[in-house]
């Protein structure tokens, strides 16, 4: 076997070395070790091609990973295998910035992303802070919530090539057509790229992704506010989204700002007695034309809704120097070094979900009552809503920082959020991606749609080689 | 017993199991009721084989629905589900023993989240009721060519090109949680319905997303079964409560708060210029409505009548003075400086481009009277007033650029096709999606509908979608057709093997109107 997979993409990049595998045997989350057999590494379509045509012969598990690292427990091969290691695939195709998209391949980073873009004053739509070292695509394909929730910036991915389970290549919405430029996602036939958004690489290995892009802001202006709840936020959000104030609109917990911001770790402890317990960031951005005008039009609307709820939007909060300038650059350029979820501990292990905004405190009182149950800190529960088109929902996320090599804390931790998923879904929160764990409590909740993916995963994947053992397959 | 025996003995059969399943009220087979169900504003001969349905039935939720299609795979009898009944080409019966399932008792709204900006909504319920509770909250949701007296669902599921399409996308992200009777008679609840038959504000997954079975660039044709529940987005609005209408249709004039819409008629030399200031508008952010109508369009749309449609064309109003014009609507969705923002901006971008502003007395003509249409209901019917049907040679979506070839394509065909294709001065629609992420160029034109004069026009198209195929190229139109289409591109597009794949899994006894989506044993 390791003969052919050499045949296929060279010797140096076949890897099954204890080191190696130990490696991909593991992720940031509590999930059971699982050991793959080699990790490779194809460098274009037809060696992936022809990796899932061995697969596909030898009834070997194949896994695609994209970058190195991985923070759902999606790469890890459930049924062992081969890691399909997508990293030298990092090329950047394209950049249109006269239809504001880009052709990427799924070894492109969000750091490689964004500082090709910044040349065409474009820039990314990018999750929370990502880790710079974190494949766009993935993030993308995965349905990831990006930070500007603009309806029109909304499901950035476009068309894709995928190498099907099969072996066989398939192209997705107008870039089926060579004449077209590939930017419309429908078709051919059906809407097939929806079955491959949130699969877990089950349905398919995605070698190229064509993504919106937007412009980059000349002009900018970061606004906070603090509150001591969150149930206070929701109704001054729904008012700024429902009259299109601003790019970036998030609201942070106490915790996961101070992580954010302490890019000194000996600052943690002033940011979090300074910070309030939640901030709302909102940045008003200038458009291309007459950016400043258009800043000035927002910042009126925003202060008239501010005045309503009797808040004040301001640079900074919690007396934090230089905070408006800091956040930009942040949002604007991602950093190199360390991932800011890992400076208090080395993991945090996340539960996310769709809800409403209405009811997002609901779920955070639960969180922070199964916190305090487990013996947490309640002040160390990080908390992130994440407003959706225009606040028409909103991704809720709870994260538990947990040093991995502390065994207890990882039983504490890993039971904690077992259990609190468990209860959360029972009280209605959409777990729409789910990871690990999450699979079966949501599967088991929904026999017909359970039962349609898998009737597809068959028509996808007759040999049952692509990622075993994750979602309901 | 002789073969009608037979026949009456099986229609009476399947008769009474409707009847049984649905009542004896909601199940017609009288003629005067079935051959009410085919034919409308396509050319006899466009349809093919066309019949009247054996049966009409009427079932009331999800679960009638189910009933039905479940005694429709006993019998395996063919059945197409119907919203309003405006696509015939393949919404009519193409065989005999076919089963209608009409919408008409389920009309309700089942429910508007005014905060969550979301609607869940019945196939009956047409896009006008939604507008109408949309307005009462200041939302709004789009309206495709068909018009608002279209079934919502149906909207969604076709195609959905909406008049507002430039800020709400295709249909396809409209489209939140799905109750969907598959082909054999089995639920499935999608996005977060699938997790909570009562909630449905959310679209995605879990996990993969099936909304990706339900439709393609022009929807499924029946062939998937029947959405008997779907939550739609809804959008923030910055207009009145209650559209304002003025006068009695056709001569009715919708005029808007000025302070928070306004429209700007924007003309070029050529279509490349035209689509470059859409290109600046769009990187721009600004305006709610943006549209480059072909000038048929606008005498479509003017005019009252076929007779006022010919003597306006002989006016050349529009085709000398809104050829290459593009149409936008500036939306203050914020405030009305936003407006005078955006105003602002637009200036400069017709300085930069070299635009010029409609005559006024043509601005005048098409502003009140049909520009606001593009917001609230588009009227599509209006298409027939020059010979009583249309037909479109281009529809292709991606890229704004890529538009002008498309249409410009679309003008030799129609060339080639003249006579029975009638005169149409290069008609080229053209619209963004999403701010200009993607545009569509499409090729409308009126057509002569009488079957002599129409000849083997229909032929001539498929000869035409053959040859687009043959040479990889998705013409968009070829969609529409629906299962012929789709066995011949599939394989040139690679997507026969999966699609037949689901076919056969979801309809195992091919009854959901076949052969659309595509026919898994050719």
């Amino acid at each position: 076997m390791m003969k052919e997979l050499r045949d296929i993409v060279g010797a140096k990049n076949v890897l099954d070395d204890e080191q190696t595998l130990a490696l991909y045997s593991t992720d940031q989350t509590l999930n059971p070790q699982k050991k793959p057999f080699a990790v490779v590494k194809p460098k274009n379509t037809a060696e992936v091609q022809k990796l899932v045509q061995w697969a596909n012969t030898t009834l070997t598990p194949l896994v695609p990973a994209s970058s190195g690292v991985h923070f759902t427990g999606g790469t890890l091969p459930a049924q062992g295998g081969v890691i399909v290691d997508l990293s030298r695939m990092n090329k950047i195709l394209e950049i249109d910035p006269l239809n504001r998209k880009a052709k990427i391949e799924p070894g492109v980073t969000w750091q490689q992303l964004n500082e090709a873009l910044k040349e065409h004053d474009q820039m990314a739509l990018n999750p929370l802070f990502p880790h710079p070292q974190a494949s766009a695509l993935t993030s993308s394909v995965e349905r990831e919530p990006m930070l500007i929730p603009k309806y029109e910036y909304a499901e950035p991915a476009l068309t894709m090539e995928v190498v099907l389970p099969t072996g066989d290549l398939f192209v997705t919405g107008s870039a089926s057509d060579a004449h077209c430029e590939g930017a419309y996602p429908e078709g051919p036939g059906i809407d097939f790229w929806r079955l491959f958004l949130g699969a877990q690489g089950t349905m398919g290995i995605i070698t190229w992704l064509n993504v919106k892009t937007e412009y980059r802001p000349k002009n900018q202006k970061a606004f906070f506010m603090g509150f001591d709840c969150l149930e206070d936020c929701a109704d001054p959000i729904y008012k700024m989204q429902r009259r299109h104030l601003g790019n970036e609109c998030f609201v942070l917990s106490r915790f996961m700002m101070a992580q954010l911001l302490a890019d000194d770790p000996k600052d943690f402890g002033k940011l979090m007695a300074d910070l309030p317990n939640y901030t709302l960031v909102l940045v008003l951005a200038g458009a291309p034309r007459r950016p400043l005008e258009r800043i000035a039009y927002e910042e009126e609307a925003l202060m008239e809704i501010a005045a309503d709820f009797q808040l004040q939007p301001g640079k900074t909060v919690g007396g934090i120097a230089g905070l408006e300038s800091t956040m930009l650059n942040k949002l604007r350029n991602l950093s190199e070094g360390d991932h800011w979820k890992t400076r208090f501990a080395s993991s945090s292990q996340e539960i996310f979900f769709i809800t409403t905004m209405d009811k997002a405190a609901r779920y955070e009182d639960m969180a922070m009552g199964y916190a305090a149950t487990y013996g947490l800190n309640i002040n160390e529960v990080g908390v992130y809503m994440q407003p959706l088109e225009r606040g028409r929902a909103c991704h809720l996320q709870f994260s538990f920082p947990c040093e991995l090599e502390d065994e207890s804390e990882r039983e504490n931790i890993g039971s904690l959020v077992v259990e609190l998923s468990k209860q959360l879904i029972d009280e209605g929160a959409f777990f729409t991606r789910p990871y690990g764990p999450w699979a079966d409590m949501v599967y088991r909740r929904s026999s017909s749609y359970t039962a349609m993916l898998k009737e597809l995963k068959k028509i996808y994947d007759p040999n049952g080689i692509m990622n075993p053992g994750k979602l309901c397959f | 017993m002789t073969e009608k025996a037979k026949n009456d003995e099986r229609h009476q059969q399947i008769l009474n199991a409707f009847q049984a399943a649905i009542g004896v009220e909601n199940v017609k087979d009288n003629p005067a009721t079935v051959n009410a169900y085919f034919g409308d504003f396509l050319p006899p001969k466009m349809l093919g084989m066309t019949m009247p349905p054996e049966f009409v039935v009427l079932p009331n939720g999800t679960m009638e629905t189910q009933a039905v299609i479940k005694i429709c795979n006993r019998y395996k009898i063919p059945f197409i589900p119907v919203g309003s009944n405006q696509w015939s080409l393949t919404g009519s019966p193409n065989r005999p023993h076919t089963v209608i399932i009409d919408c008409k008792r389920m009309g309700a709204i089942h429910e508007i989240d005014e905060k969550n900006m979301y609607a869940v909504i019945e196939p009956l319920c047409t896009l006008a009721q939604v507008q109408a509770e949309a307005y009462k909250r200041g939302l709004y949701i789009g309206s495709p060519e068909a018009s608002a007296t279209a079934s919502a669902i149906g909207g969604h599921v076709f195609q959905g090109m909406w008049g507002v399409g430039y800020r709400l996308g295709v249909a396809y992200r409209n489209i939140l949680g799905l109750e969907w009777v598959l082909p054999n008679g089995e639920i499935l609840r999608t996005g977060s319905f699938s997790q909570d038959a009562d909630n449905g504000f959310w679209g995605e997954g879990p996990g993969p997303d099936l909304r990706g079975m339900l439709r393609g660039y022009a929807g499924a044709m029946g062939g998937v079964g029947m959405v008997t529940k779907m939550a739609v987005k809804l959008h923030p609005y910055p207009g009145p409560k209650v559209w304002p209408v003025e006068g009695v249709i056709p001569n009715q004039t919708s005029v808007l708060p000025e302070d928070r819409f306004k429209w700007h008629m924007v003309k070029y030399e050529s279509l490349e210029d035209a689509v470059n200031f859409m290109y600046e508008v769009g990187k721009a952010e600004i305006a709610g409505v943006v549209q480059k109508w072909p000038t048929v369009y606008y005498i479509m749309w003017w005019s009252k009548s076929c007779e006022e449609y010919w003597t306006e064309w002989q006016k050349r109003t529009f085709q000398d003075n809104a050829k290459n014009a593009v149409g936008v609507c500036l939306w203050g969705f914020t405030s009305g400086k936003q407006l005078e923002y955006e105003t602002r901006v637009l200036e400069d971008i017709i300085k930069e481009t070299g635009g010029k502003p409609v005559k006024k007395e043509v601005y005048d003509m098409w502003v009140p009277h049909n520009a606001n249409d593009w917001i609230r209901d588009t009227h599509g019917s209006r298409m027939m007033r020059a010979s009583g049907t249309f037909l479109a040679l281009r529809l292709q979506t991606d890229t704004l650029k890529y538009s002008i070839g498309q249409v410009k394509t679309g003008y030799k065909w129609v060339d080639k096709f003249s006579p029975p294709i009638l005169d149409s001065d290069g008609p080229d629609w053209i619209g963004g999606y999403d701010f200009g992420h993607f545009g569509f160029g499409e090729t409308d034109f009126p057509v002569e509908k009488n079957t002599e004069a129409i000849g083997d026009l229909m032929g001539k198209l498929m000869g035409m979608v053959k040859e687009d195929v043959t040479n990889g190229l998705e013409n968009g139109v070829g969609p529409f057709l629906g299962g012929a289409y789709h066995q011949m591109a599939a394989p040139v597009f690679k997507y026969d093997k999966l699609l037949k794949g689901i076919k056969r899994a979801i309809d195992p006894n091919r009854v959901s109107n076949p052969p659309h989506q595509i026919d898994p044993d050719a």
